[in-house]
């Protein structure tokens, strides 16, 4: 029976102008975001490459490796022009130095702030918004339409239980919103090996991944606009009805939750942040002027003085480093901490709205949540490491400072200093997440869409069951 | 007669259903989307004043000009509280220093990802999506409806001109749709009023016209709507054509436009440009050091072979001389650079403004697009901003670089010299630096007429769109179908 | 009651949540090959009894069979032996008449029929052969009516129910209505029919029941009315001129 009834849904579906209308659009937008995505990628793939490549060759100059300055790059990701997340407002350059705390600049919204104008339009935004705008206009009048054509009573003066009924609506829906949503997904698909964007075994199924997610998504708003369906007895009502529920969710809830959390969970000025640190390496360096104002008034100046003062800067320097970094993972530390916390709330009130649900779950499974920033800056921090040891072993002083000594006047008949070997440099490899690592993330939030379909759906049963069928 | 359909008209809107929950729902919204663009303008405004406090508290504890660090911060703008346009995604401040130029750094979703996942409900949002949504609303059946309930041929049973019947009909949905968005409004600006926003009199200028430009855009909504559903038979299929209109119009035009003009258009990055400074100014550094080498040679040609004090003197003879050459040699290196980079970054600028006026031409066919940019240009959070800060904050910068070579200039942090066999370090002068003298930062003037002229011609671009979807909604009612 | 009745009433009571009574202990069988009328004004009580023999509500008191099946008590295995037409027959817009036709076939249980017994069944309502393949969007009242019995009729159970099936349709739409029906009633059915249309009722019924606020007042057999007014006599009955 539930066949029969699934059958005729899609059909009914199928066959209706609202659904090539849907499908049309749906293709167009689903096809263009994978188009514009996969461009976008290369156009940034090309600036990346052409930025690390400027930056090799500027170094390739020098014949010292004192006088290099050396940026890292965020490599750009195929997923990640999929599912936007916070990769646009992320800083995508650093200026990596031997000490001192690094910082992510130059973002691509910061950078284009066209682009900020309205923003792109990714795969993410089409399910979110257009697909969620389908599901209900596939579901408002699910039940409450069947009685306004009199055909409600027709089905059920036959041997059809309400179960099979609803169960046969909620199917039918939900395939024939996935056929507008695959068919063009699948294409596109093609499109991303046609154009041959490098893309793994693993991005792959954190696509397939997404899509899945999104089907949950918009089944729950299937379900909430049948569930609506069946409790409002008119369709233009329940129409009215699920599209402010829609509203709500897409635009609403998401952004004012954000805004509650702030209200409720504090966080500090970054700038106030920024000014403490700033404070403390003004300390630090009046004492290292005393420290060397001591050790110049004892000095002798001989041969060996460039060498002991060197030794001397990069010994106290190591102290103060040391001291910078303890004195700024704390101050950072304790803002993240509540940062956090901050960021939990959040989202946690967000999650009332499935839209806020899918994205978080989507950009957990690409890798652009709001983690990015903190997992990049930890990758690297990390390098800085590599790094400063290898500066280190090149010669370059810690102390940002050296002391060659240069009488004037004398003719230096060296020969031609030889230029640095770039290749030695060690290499900024950013590990990409794995499935695993994603998906472990994006798994409750994926949970809580299941639960949600499942929960809007026994409602939307529930309220079938005590529904008048006359 | 029209009157009686104005009156008919009102009265059916005003009792439906769909009248009172459209209304409820954008009157909340509305003043839920004021509410929270003036609290985030005043965290906004509180940040920066605290910000440039410690600031200044922080450099005014050094005892050297040279170690102070300077920032310019951007002042938040009470227009924000309509518009955040771009307002979040660039930088809210640059360190002002006579190494570097000026890059704005540290954007609000930059520093704070968590703001960029779900962005803000500003008001200028809220207009462009759920007004044109209700417009809608009121309108797919505007006229089938009456068609499907029969009640078209009954009125037109009377003696009625078409004319009558569509101008009451569009007369009262507007005035239907206008009562929900001036109470929403008016509670808007109460708030501002009540949560003491200092608002000038330019700044209530640019909010009038911004309310104006409102009505424009939904109006525009509301009489595609009225076309539309002259054209069909059948109220569901307009709706759902409707709906397509609104999806692109306010969702796809837009983006598609900016991302097809920067394809079509590619703008070297940033890094790009400065990389390629970076390369240019270490080779003309290679030539200069060169050249310097070379200076040096043949300055004591003349000396070869000669005692120490022979040579001595003649260093001393010379000094002056050799430093003044030395001196212009450097200048024309630095002239060199940054002519380059000047170029460099005038071919980006000219290129970014081209792609710009491409992206903004295209998207403009979507009267969602015509009122965004409206909105932004009155706000003054368009694109311009960066720049307009930008270049108020280079102004600000040759400033402070004459500021600071009037102070004695030479570089910052500790200077070492050396004589007769003992060091000493010159950490400065002990006195700490006096703040007050440093010259001010001032924000970049953006006034009501500028904004009003830059946003003209785009109000004009929706008043047309308004009269040809009006054209388009008389022409066709009169050829409608009454039957 | 006769125990070989398809359709029985036995005390059927029903009263609303807001205290209205709209069925009072109505009684009434119908056995197969039987065309019984419910005849009465608005508000009579007739859905609300075909209302209750579909399980859209369950009785207040009484039982409701349909070939010998409680309905209240087993829904779907008393609704296999009736099929059902309503006086609003929208039907599915973006279906053909015949895509109707089969979903509602195939929900009443009959999976393997084939496009040709589609095509008899439109046949034998009368539809015009150039709209089997036509969506119903287009069709009239009549049309879609004449559909509505075909899906009647391929379900092939011993009881149908309507309501009001008349109403609305030109005298050539009913009269063709009417020649199915009686070619149902040869066939053995059990048909029972609500209609306020008391010359069609008069013409067609083998059994009349009138009913007026929820009472079954008279019940009538087509040899009992050969010679009265129904007319005359209903408007007796329902202003109580002649004791039930």
């Amino acid at each position: 029976m539930l066949r029969i009834l699934v059958e005729k849904e899609l059909r009914d579906i199928l066959y209706s102008t609202k659904f090539s209308i849907t499908f049309g659009a749906s293709a167009l937008l689903v096809m263009l975001s994978f188009y514009v995505g996969i461009r976008n990628y290369q156009e940034s793939m090309r600036e990346y490459e052409s930025a690390k490549s400027v930056n090799v060759s500027t170094m390739a100059t020098l014949t010292d490796w004192n006088g290099v300055q050396h940026k890292v790059f965020r490599e750009p990701e195929p997923l990640q022009v999929l599912v936007n997340g916070v990769a646009n407002d992320v800083g995508r350059t650093t200026d990596m130095r031997v000490r001192g705390e690094l910082s992510l600049f130059n973002s691509r919204y910061s950078v284009d702030p066209l682009f900020a104008v309205f923003r792109f339009l990714d795969l993410n935004f089409v399910i979110a918004i257009v697909f969620s705008l389908f599901a209900i206009l596939f579901g408002y009048d699910a039940i409450n339409g069947e009685k306004e054509s009199g055909t409600l009573k027709l089905v059920f003066s036959n041997a059809v239980s309400r179960a099979d009924f609803i169960l046969g609506k909620l199917f039918g829906s939900i395939l024939a919103l996935i056929v507008p949503l695959i068919v063009p997904f699948l294409v596109g698909c093609l499109m991303v090996i046609g154009f041959g964007v490098p893309i793994s075994a693993d991005e792959w199924i954190k696509l397939l991944l997404i899509i899945l997610s999104g089907f949950l998504y918009f089944g729950a708003f299937l379900a909430v606009s049948i569930f609506i369906s069946a409790v409002v007895s008119k369709s233009s009502v329940s129409f009215l009805f699920s599209l402010v529920v829609w509203i709500f969710s897409v635009l609403i809830i998401p952004k004012t939750s954000i805004l509650v959390a702030s209200q409720i969970a504090k966080v500090p000025n970054v700038d106030a942040v920024d000014a403490q640190k700033r404070k403390f390496l003004n300390q630090q360096l009046a004492g290292r002027q005393q420290k060397m104002q001591q050790f110049m008034q004892s000095a002798t100046f001989d041969e060996g003085f460039s060498n002991r003062f060197n030794a001397f800067n990069d010994s106290i320097s190591k102290i103060y480093e040391k001291e910078r970094e303890t004195f700024f993972q704390r101050l950072n530390e304790d803002w993240r901490n509540k940062k956090e916390w901050q960021e939990r709330w959040a989202f946690r009130l967000s999650r009332i709205s499935p839209t806020a649900i899918y994205q978080i779950a989507s950009s957990n499974l690409a890798g652009t949540d709001v983690a990015l920033k903190q997992r990049y800056l930890e990758a690297v921090n990390k390098y800085q490491e590599q790094f400063g040891e290898f500066m280190m072993k090149k010669g370059v002083s810690m102390g940002g400072m050296r002391v060659v000594i240069r009488s004037s006047g004398q003719q230096t008949q060296e020969e031609q200093p030889k230029p640095i070997n770039v290749s030695e440099l060690p290499q900024f490899v950013e590990t990409r997440e794995n499935v695993a690592a994603a998906f472990s993330r994006a798994v409750p939030d994926l949970g809580f869409l299941v639960v949600l379909n499942i929960v809007l759906f026994a409602a939307g049963f529930v309220a079938f069951l005590k529904f008048d069928v006359r | 007669m029209w009157r009686i359909f104005l009156e008919k008209e009102l009265k059916d809107s005003l009792q439906s259903a769909r009248f009172v929950v459209t209304s409820l729902v954008s009157i909340a919204l509305i003043a839920l989307s004021f509410y929270l663009g003036i609290a985030h303008y005043q965290a906004r405004l509180s940040q920066y004043e605290q910000s440039q406090q410690m600031m200044l508290e922080t450099a005014s504890q050094q005892t050297n000009w040279m170690a102070a660090s300077v920032f310019a911060f951007r002042k938040p703008d009470p227009m924000e509280v309509f518009v955040n346009g771009i307002n979040s995604d660039i930088g809210r401040y640059s360190e002002i220093n006579q190494m570097r130029g000026i890059k704005l750094v540290r954007s609000e979703f930059g520093d704070d990802p968590m703001l960029a996942v779900f962005q803000f409900l500003d008001l200028s949002f809220v207009v462009q999506i759920v007004l044109s949504l209700m417009a809608i609303l009121f309108t797919y059946n505007a006229i089938n409806g009456e068609k499907e309930g029969g009640t078209l041929k009954l009125i037109f049973a009377n003696q009625i001109s078409k004319a009558e019947f569509i101008l009451g009909k569009l007369l009262g949905n507007w005035v239907a749709l206008l009562v929900p968005f001036i109470i929403s409004f008016l509670i808007g600006a109460m708030l501002i009023i009540a949560m003491g926003v200092e608002m000038s009199a330019a700044h209530w200028g640019r909010f009038a016209i911004f309310a104006f430009s409102a009505v424009l855009y939904f109006t525009c909504f509301m009489l595609i709507g009225v076309f539309v559903s002259a054209l069909t038979k059948r109220s569901s299929l307009s709706f759902l054509i409707l709906l397509v209109c609104w999806i692109v119009s306010v969702l796809i035009i837009p983006k598609a436009a900016t991302m097809l003009a920067g394809q079509a258009m590619p703008v070297p990055s940033a890094d790009e440009i400065e990389s390629r400074i970076a390369s240019f100014s270490t080779q003309a550094r290679t030539e200069f050091f060169a050249s310097m080498n070379k200076l040096f040679a043949e300055r004591f040609r003349p000396v070869e072979g000669q005692s120490q004090e022979q040579r001595d003197q003649f260093v001393r003879e010379n000094q002056e001389r050799w430093q003044q050459e030395e001196k212009e040699i450097r200048e024309t290196m630095d002239k060199k650079i940054a002519e380059y980079s000047a170029r460099q970054y005038e071919d980006l600028y000219n290129q970014k403004n081209s792609q710009e006026l491409l992206a903004l031409s295209l998207s403009k066919f979507s009267p969602a697009s015509a009122f965004q940019l409206v909105a932004m240009k009155l706000g003054g959070t368009d694109t311009g901003l960066k720049r307009r800060y930008e270049d108020a904050m280079k102004d600000y910068r040759k400033q402070y670089t004459n500021f600071l070579s009037d102070k004695g200039g030479g570089h910052g942090g500790i200077r070492l010299s050396v004589s007769n066999g003992r060091g000493t370090v010159s950490a400065a002068e002990p006195k700490k630096i006096n703040i007050a003298e440093m010259p001010k930062f001032s924000d970049p003037v953006y006034g009501a007429g500028e904004a009003i002229n830059a946003s003209l011609f785009d109000v004009g671009l929706l008043a047309l769109f308004n009269i040809l979807a009006f054209v388009g909604a008389f022409v066709a009612f009169l050829h409608y179908d009454l039957r | 009651m006769e125990q070989h009745a398809t359709i029985s009433a036995e005390g059927l009571t029903k009263i609303y949540e807001d205290g209205v009574c709209a069925l009072d202990h109505v009684s009434f069988a119908v056995k197969p090959g039987e065309i019984f009328c419910l005849l009465g004004g608005n508000g009579a009580g007739k859905t609300t009894a075909i209302n209750i023999f579909l399980g859209f509500i369950p009785p207040s008191q009484g039982v409701a069979k349909i070939h010998n099946v409680d309905i209240h008590r087993d829904p779907l295995e008393a609704k296999k032996y009736v099929s059902y037409l309503s006086d609003v027959v929208m039907l599915y817009p973006n279906f053909t008449a015949r895509q109707n036709l089969d979903f509602f076939a195939r929900l009443g249980g009959k999976h393997a029929l084939t496009r040709d017994d589609y095509y008899t069944a439109l046949r034998r309502v009368g539809l015009q052969e150039k709209a089997f393949e036509q969506k119903l969007k287009g069709f009239s009242k009549g049309m879609r009516q004449k559909v509505g019995l075909a899906i009647a009729i391929i379900k092939e159970s011993p009881a149908i129910i309507l309501d009001e099936p008349t109403s609305g349709l030109d005298p050539k739409a009913a009269n063709e209505f009417q020649t199915t029906l009686l070619g149902l009633r040869a066939q053995g059915k059990a048909i029972l029919m609500s209609t306020h249309d008391i010359f069609r009722a008069k013409e067609i019924a083998d059994t009349v029941g009138i009913m007026n606020e929820g009472k079954m007042l008279a019940i009538k057999s087509r040899k009992e009315l050969e010679h009265e007014d129904l007319e005359q006599l209903y408007l007796n009955y329902i202003h109580g001129k002649v004791a039930a």
